[in-house]
């Protein structure tokens, strides 16, 4: 036993330890806990941990709606974009809209309805053009079409629907007023 | 050799608990990831709900956490 009262003391059983190997005494010195102790010690070691990850997971959801709000706040102001008699039914007036970077585009459908949508593709953010022969948005680069009634998808890679831009019609002035479903 | 009941209770309670966080963890973890999926997809509206789901299930874990440690000390007053 005389290897063991060399070994430093132990937290948890007062009952003597058995015989080691030698060098066993560092890793004992830096982690001085019989096996029975060290699962009390983890128990509640573990649960302060959960706590403390639960309320990072918490921050994490939040910052994300403190960015959704901000981003609000930050774009999407009212923007005059052009007169609804200026734009001919079938076709479509490109302009920037939420930002000076961000383009967007009018269209007229030859329905007499106004709808505005991003130009950015969902897909790898290629232009979207409006294509009047198939009365259809086409993403040039990989060959992705888009509904002008609504901006979902009908064909090609992307998946979702581009970003519609909110309209009001004041006096025949067509006012863009937000985004909806930006990406 | 006898076993204190307070402890065993004691030492339930701990394990219940811990396994109740857990399972909250796990949804919020899911929560995390779904939110994020559809913050990043433009539904940026859904990230508020989530958020205020995930703060109550941190409220109910630190409930949890605080009950565990009640429980606790009045086992260690009792030995």
């Amino acid at each position: 036993m005389g290897a063991v009262s060399e070994q430093p003391p132990v937290r948890g059983d007062t009952a003597p330890l058995s015989p080691r190997r030698p060098g066993a005494g560092r890793w004992r010195s830096e982690f001085p806990y019989r096996w029975d102790a060290d699962e009390i010690v983890g128990r509640r070691d573990l649960l302060r941990l959960t706590v403390f990850t639960s309320g990072a997971l918490f921050a994490g959801t939040a910052v994300l709606a403190l960015l959704g709000r901000l981003r609000d706040v930050k774009r999407g102001g009212l923007q005059q974009i052009a007169r609804a008699g200026d734009v001919a039914p079938g076709s479509a007036l490109y302009f920037r809209y939420p930002g000076s970077d961000d383009q967007a585009m009018l269209l007229h459908l030859p329905n007499g309805q106004f709808v505005a949508y991003s130009q950015k593709c969902t897909h790898l953010s290629c232009a979207v053009y409006y294509e009047k022969e198939s009365n259809q948005l086409a993403c040039p680069c990989h060959q992705g079409y888009f509904a002008v009634a609504d901006g979902a998808p009908v064909q090609g890679p992307p998946q979702r629907a581009l970003p519609r831009v909110r309209l009001e019609n004041k006096g025949g002035q067509l006012i863009a007023t937000g985004m909806e479903g930006e990406a | 050799m006898s076993v204190d009941p307070r402890q065993t209770r004691g030492l339930t309670a701990i394990d219940g608990a811990m396994v109740l966080i857990v399972v909250l963890l796990i949804v919020q973890i899911w929560l995390l990831s779904a939110t994020l999926e559809a913050f990043l997809a433009g539904h940026r509206e859904a990230a508020l709900p989530g958020a205020i789901i995930s703060g109550l299930l941190f409220v109910a874990c630190l409930a949890l956490y605080l009950f565990v440690d009640r429980v606790d000390a009045e086992v260690r007053r009792g030995e």
